[in-house]
């Protein structure tokens, strides 16, 4: 056979299937990141990275002290608040029914983490019967919830939890993060998955089509007005994250990494997070080992659905240590 | 008496139903087997749903490899550290063996067919079960009793004559990256391998089955090889005309047979990229450092399945 003198690089190759269309692109140290489609210019956001090696014991054990030290911190410094309630005020008042989305599967979100957040809301006046932790359509109310969550909510007639459409004023989204072997990473967006009924990975009899495409259009749940216009705060468990085949666990690709990641902004937050678990990887191989799939839903839900900031220069970070 | 018919076959159908989805929990130990150990949990899950809600899209790679049904065990002990065991029954052998090698990394056992373990996580494949034992805290002093559970599925599962798909049979040796050899047949599990396109563009199914693996030479760098065997020489000629045009915008669409089916590429600034197609067997390499390497190990896999053809 003669070859074709036209050449095609597998860049090129990748661009044409699906990446170009939504902004992502695959650099030539083989890491994927996200260009914005308008340009740099415009919008930025802000993500605060709180970190501190004393949160996490060599068991893998987390100190509350110091985790509830750190989200006190992390919260200033995103408000630029001296005073912690002040800072939680800038999101929450006290007659707001606060749903905080956890992750209970695999990686789940530690409950140090969301016993802060709670001690958090409490103490800007909103009771326990007003908090509701939860995972899909169940919850468990306060303090207590933060470890019984058999409370049954269900689903509205659009297929999302009933906390979200019928309970809670606001959201607060607390996932863990992980490399995800569909979506290439499964940080916030992918998060409210488990805030809806009636989605299947073959997206087959479904309320949301999310899955096709490595899950681009995980941004349509966010999209969501009943998500979109109660979500007031992303707080990620990054103390512990997967780099490799998720969501279900291997121990090998687990590290400490001892992180909460804090932002008003889920994308900009899954674009860190993408960078991050893609530096991981390639520590873990000592070079390539490229991220597969490609996370197109981060790069759609900038460029497609609006939903935020995915263009890490477009994006400020601010770290904390404790 | 017609509906009594229908009452007694009913009962007998439903019975029968359970029994075989409780088989699958027979095969994993229970508390009598584990001292100090109390059972927390057991179920069994088959569905789409009851696997979604269990691992949310990880459920599809077990469904990619033809998933049954899966006997789901929690233990716990008096310092509240939990043993989760998950046993997998798939559709036959070869489909257990391939979400094993899903990641064949790590320390090998001596614990079913192909055992792995490392820092409290034991994965096994023995006949059509996958099994995955894991201690998320606390391991270190516990392994013995992963071993333990293990060995008891491993004895309670039975004699299996497993054999390694002949396809992996057919990757060249030379350079082979230990543990890098990933079995599949659905688009999926290659995306997250080798990520190429969102399309089932080599038409994998249960008539397209397929082996990757990494392969490192000290002079030609790292590569892949992929072999796909088409259930016919048809079949592997469709596949191989829609990447060629996929990839390398080359459409001979229009021909039904082709003298010379070896192309090999060198991308704009990349590396080379070859195929070639042998009787039902599509072979490709990927990103290889120079067009010798696509030559000779086109030319090794030819040659081995040559062997079995012929």
């Amino acid at each position: 056979m003669k070859i074709n003198k036209t050449s095609v690089t597998r860049r090129d190759f990748l661009k044409g299937t699906a990446l170009a269309g939504v902004g992502l692109t695959f650099g030539l140290n083989k890491v994927w990141s996200v260009v914005s489609l308008q340009g740099e210019g415009g919008e930025r956001s802000k993500v605060v990275i709180g970190k501190s090696e004393k949160i996490m014991d060599e068991e893998n054990r987390v100190n509350q002290k110091v985790m509830d030290t750190l989200l006190d911190e992390v919260i200033k410094k995103y408000t630029q608040k001296k005073d912690v309630n002040s800072a939680w005020r800038e999101f929450f008042s006290s007659k707001d029914v606060v749903g905080i989305k956890v992750c209970d599967q695999m990686t789940r979100t530690h409950n140090e983490l969301v016993i802060s957040i709670v001690k958090n809301l409490k103490s800007i006046g909103i009771p326990d019967d007003k908090i509701i932790i939860f995972e899909r359509g169940r919850g468990g109310f306060g303090e207590k919830g933060i470890f019984n969550r058999r409370e049954s909510f269900g689903y509205s007639s659009n297929s999302i939890s009933k906390v979200i459409t019928e309970n809670a004023t606001a959201l607060i989204n607390v996932p863990g993060t992980k490399a995800h072997w569909l979506s290439g990473i499964g940080v916030c967006l992918k998060n409210w998955c488990g805030a809806v009924t009636r989605i299947n990975v073959r997206d087959i009899d479904v309320a949301f089509v999310i899955h096709k495409n490595s899950c681009e259009d995980m941004g349509l749940l966010s999209f969501s007005p009943d998500i979109k216009n109660k979500l007031r705060l992303n707080i990620v468990d990054a103390l512990r994250p997967l780099a490799h085949g998720g969501p279900q666990v291997d121990p090998r690709y687990l590290w400490q990494n001892k992180e909460i990641i804090v932002s008003t902004d889920q994308v900009a937050i899954d674009a860190v997070c993408l960078q991050k678990i893609q530096e991981k990887r390639r520590e873990i191989k000592g070079g390539d080992w490229t991220l597969y799939p490609p996370p197109l839903h981060i790069a759609a839900a900038q460029n497609k659905y609006k939903l935020g900031i995915a263009d890490l220069k477009r994006i400020d970070i601010e770290r904390v240590i404790v | 008496m017609k509906s009594i018919s229908f009452f007694v076959f009913f009962i007998i159908f439903f019975t029968l139903e359970c029994t075989m989805e409780q088989g699958v929990l027979n095969l994993l130990p229970d508390k009598k087997d584990l001292s100090g150990w109390e059972e927390s949990e057991r179920r069994v899950l088959s569905t789409v749903q009851e696997m979604s809600d269990y691992m949310n899209g990880g459920a599809e790679l077990y469904f990619a490899y033809n998933f049954s049904q899966l006997g789901l065990k929690k233990f716990i002990n008096e310092d509240n550290l939990e043993i989760v065991i998950e046993l997998y029954e798939m559709k036959d052998n070869e489909c257990a063996y391939g979400v094993l090698s899903f990641d064949l990394s790590g320390k090998r056992i001596d614990i079913g067919t192909i055992g792995i373990y490392d820092l409290g996580l034991l994965r096994f494949w023995k006949g059509k079960y996958f099994c995955r034992i894991l201690m998320w805290q606390g391991f270190g002093d516990n392994e013995e009793t992963i071993f333990k559970i293990g060995k008891i599925i491993e004895k309670n599962i039975g004699h299996s004559e497993d054999e390694i798909p002949e396809l992996v049979n057919l990757l060249p040796s030379g350079g082979l990256v230990e543990n890098s050899i990933h079995y599949f047949f659905h688009n999926n599990p290659l995306n997250n391998f080798y990520y190429i396109s969102n399309e089932n563009i080599f038409n994998l199914g249960e008539d397209a089955k397929a082996v990757i693996a990494n392969y490192e030479q000290k002079d030609s760098g790292k590569f892949y090889l992929m072999i796909i065997r088409y259930k016919d020489e048809i079949k592997g000629f469709e596949a191989y005309k829609k990447f060629l045009n996929f990839y390398f915008n080359q459409d001979i669409s229009g021909q039904n047979k082709i003298n010379d089916s070896r192309f090999i590429r060198k991308t704009k600034g990349e590396d080379f990229t070859g195929i070639d197609l042998r009787d039902n067997y599509l072979i490709l390499v990927f990103e290889a450092k120079n067009k010798s390497v696509c030559i000779n190990y086109l030319n090794e896999t030819f040659n081995k399945i040559k062997k079995i053809i012929h």
